[in-house]
């Protein structure tokens, strides 16, 4: 027979179980974090430690040539530089007294960090300047060529002229990836 | 259990100092990382040829040779493989003979490989339009 005070004392010690259990489980939770935690600290500290020195003449070698690098990325194209690089393109074609107007532009996506720009521009003029246009696309200060042309000519005897399409290739530096 | 934890927590507490200038320092590191990384990215863009042959030698080339005998109505190529491999013209010439000596002139010259004429443009002797195909040569110019 069980009596009233083993039933309360019975129920007393389970209620203190469980919370003990809950108690010491959520202690041993918590110390597997810390213990995580401090694993990692350590492994970074000890990455830390190992790659230091690398990384100090890697410093050195890169603020040493920061000048140079400088220098390489202005001879490729990025997004936010396309405007300006259009505005300069047709700057030059009014310059060199050919009418030049830009039909698409469109980016074809590659692997790495360039993709590519392929601009499609229509031309009109003398003949001899509209050949002096083509020559300055391929002697642009970017990574760029000319990938297509498509040219038809009206050979007068006086100012011959020239009308077709030139099709550019630039290669567009995606910083981000 | 609370032995550990107490370990645990020391000895975190010791390396929290020495940890967050290491974070710093992996991310300047990163960055560094990053900046080698695309500067050797536009080297080598930079350094890889699209063909060294450009459009602007082969128009000049054909106007110059085509002001001489016959006139010209069009010319078209593209960039295959990053060369160019051939060029499309049309035009018209005077005569059949002053068409042969064209191509024949295309032909010499040491940019092009061969420039094909087909037959039928010589049907008739005097205005005589034409099409031809020249094939660029591969050989590096000097």
């Amino acid at each position: 027979m069980i009596t009233r005070k083993t039933k309360v004392v019975g129920i007393g010690a389970l209620v203190f179980l469980v919370t003990t259990s809950i108690v010491l489980f959520a202690m041993w939770r918590y110390v597997e974090t810390k213990g995580a935690e401090l694993l990692d600290h350590s492994k970074e500290i000890a990455d830390h430690q190992a790659r230091q020195q690398t990384y100090s003449d890697l410093e050195e070698l890169v603020n040493s040539t920061k000048d140079a690098r400088d220098e390489l990325s202005t001879y490729v194209l990025t997004e936010d530089k396309t405007i300006d690089f259009l505005a300069t393109v047709e700057q030059v074609a009014i310059e060199q007294g050919i009418v030049m107007t830009t039909n698409s532009l469109e980016v074809v996506e590659q692997e790495g960090l360039f993709n590519t720009l392929v601009i499609s521009f229509s031309v009109e003029g003398a003949t001899e300047r509209v050949d002096t246009m083509v020559h300055i696309f391929e002697t642009l200060p970017y990574h760029a060529f000319v990938s297509d042309i498509l040219f038809s000519y009206d050979q007068k005897p006086v100012n011959p002229t020239t009308e077709g399409t030139i099709e550019l290739t630039v290669s567009l530096l995606q910083y981000d990836r | 259990m609370v032995p550990s934890l107490i370990l645990v927590q020391a000895q975190l507490a010791v390396y929290d100092g020495e940890y967050q200038a290491a974070s710093t320092q992996n991310i300047v590191y990163e960055k560094l990382e990053r900046d080698v990384l695309v500067a050797n990215s536009i080297a080598t863009q930079l350094v890889t040829s699209d063909g060294d042959r450009l459009f602007s030698d082969i128009i000049s080339e054909v106007e110059g040779i085509a002001s001489r005998t016959v006139v010209l109505n069009s010319i078209a190529f593209s960039r295959i493989d990053d060369d160019v491999k051939s060029v499309l013209i049309t035009g018209e010439a005077a005569s059949r003979s002053l068409l042969v000596e064209f191509r024949d002139t295309l032909e010499k010259n040491p940019l092009f490989e061969s420039a094909a004429l087909p037959l039928a443009n010589l049907a008739k002797d005097k205005d005589v339009p034409f099409s031809i195909t020249i094939i660029v040569s591969n050989q590096e110019q000097e």
